[in-house]
C-alpha cells in the first residue's frame, strides 16, 4: 500500500476543516472482482442473477481482475462532544456489568470531507484511464479509529489525563494509548 | 434447508433468482461458496493466470521500488505541503 497526504492539510476553500490520508491498494484476487469491499454484484432488486452469473461472471472477472485498484481514504473527524462512548442502559455482559455503547454521527464537516475526497479519487482514476469506477462509502466492516475518549489536558474538568498520561481522578493510574489524543488525525 | 426447499421443483434460473429475492443471506452464502470453490480450482486458475495467494520474500530494510522508479518525482518537484507545527 502507498499512502498520499496530498489532501491532508486544512484548506478552508474546500468547505471543511482538516483532511484525509489516501492509501492505494491492489484490488485482490478474482473473487474480489465479483464482490468488492462491501459491495455486491447484485445491487438492485430489479437485477437478474444471470446479469452477473454464468458467462457474464467470466466477462466481469476478465474485465476487472488484475486491472483493479482501490483508494481508501481515512479522514479526520473533528472532536465532536456528541460522539461518545457511554454505558449501555440495558445491555450487560455475563457479569452484569454494563457494556460500552458507542454514539457516533458523521458531522457536516466529515460529510463534506468525504464528498471532496470521493470526487478527487474519481478524478485520479479517470485520469489514469479507468473504464469502471465504484464508490463504497463508510463501511462498518472497516470501522473507525476511536480516539479522544480519555483526552489529555491540564484542566481536570475537561480532560481525563495530564501530559504524562496520569489520570486526574484516580491516583497512580496511567493511560498509555491513543484514547488520550483528542482527535484522530487520519491514522 | 429453507434455501433447498425454495429451489425444489423450480428451473435453475427461477430457483436462483427466487433465492436472491426470498432469502438473501442464503443466496450470498451459496454464491460465495460457489464462486470461491470455482476460483480455487487449479485448472481455472491456470486459465485466468492467477496462481492464488503467495508469500513472496519481503525485506523490510530494502528500498521500495516506488522510491527509485520515478513514481514520486512529481511529488518531489511539488515540494512539501504540510503546515509546520506552531512553535
Amino acid at each position: 500500500m502507498i499512502d498520499s497526504f496530498q489532501f491532508y492539510e486544512t484548506d478552508e476553500k474546500r468547505g471543511f476543516m482538516r483532511g484525509a490520508k489516501w492509501g492505494v491498494m491492489p484490488g485482490g484476487g478474482p473473487l474480489g472482482a465479483t464482490s468488492f469491499v462491501g459491495t455486491k454484484v447484485f445491487a438492485t432488486d430489479s437485477a437478474k442473477v444471470e446479469d452477473a452469473w454464468g458467462v457474464n461472471l467470466h466477462k466481469l472477472v476478465d474485465r476487472r481482475f488484475n486491472h483493479m485498484m482501490v483508494y481508501g481514504t481515512i479522514g479526520e473527524d473533528l472532536p465532536e462532544e456528541s460522539n461518545q462512548v457511554v454505558l449501555d442502559p440495558n445491555l450487560t455482559d455475563t457479569d452484569d456489568i454494563p457494556t460500552p455503547k458507542l454514539r457516533y454521527k458523521c458531522s457536516n464537516n466529515s460529510t463534506n470531507m468525504l464528498k471532496f475526497h470521493v470526487a478527487r479519487c474519481l478524478e485520479a482514476v479517470e485520469a489514469a484511464g479507468a473504464v469502471e469506477t465504484g464508490v463504497v462509502h463508510q463501511m462498518p466492516d472497516t470501522g473507525w479509529h476511536l480516539l479522544g475518549t480519555c483526552v489529555m489536558g491540564e484542566d481536570c474538568t475537561k480532560s481525563v489525563v495530564n501530559q504524562w498520561g496520569q489520570t486526574h481522578d484516580v491516583p497512580n493510574l496511567y493511560i498509555f494509548d491513543a484514547s488520550t489524543v483528542p482527535t484522530s488525525k487520519p491514522v | 434447508m429453507n434455501a433447498i426447499s425454495l429451489s425444489r421443483d423450480r428451473l435453475p434460473s427461477e430457483a436462483i433468482n427466487g433465492l436472491f429475492h426470498e432469502d438473501r443471506a442464503a443466496f450470498d452464502a451459496f454464491t460465495l461458496a460457489a464462486t470461491g470453490a470455482y476460483y480455487m480450482d487449479e485448472r481455472v486458475r491456470g486459465l485466468i493466470g492467477y496462481p492464488g495467494q503467495e508469500s513472496p520474500p519481503y525485506n523490510p530494510q530494502a528500498t521500495p521500488d516506488y522510491l527509485l522508479d520515478g513514481s514520486l518525482e512529481r511529488v518531489t518537484r511539488r515540494g512539501a505541503v504540510y503546515k509546520s507545527t506552531p512553535r
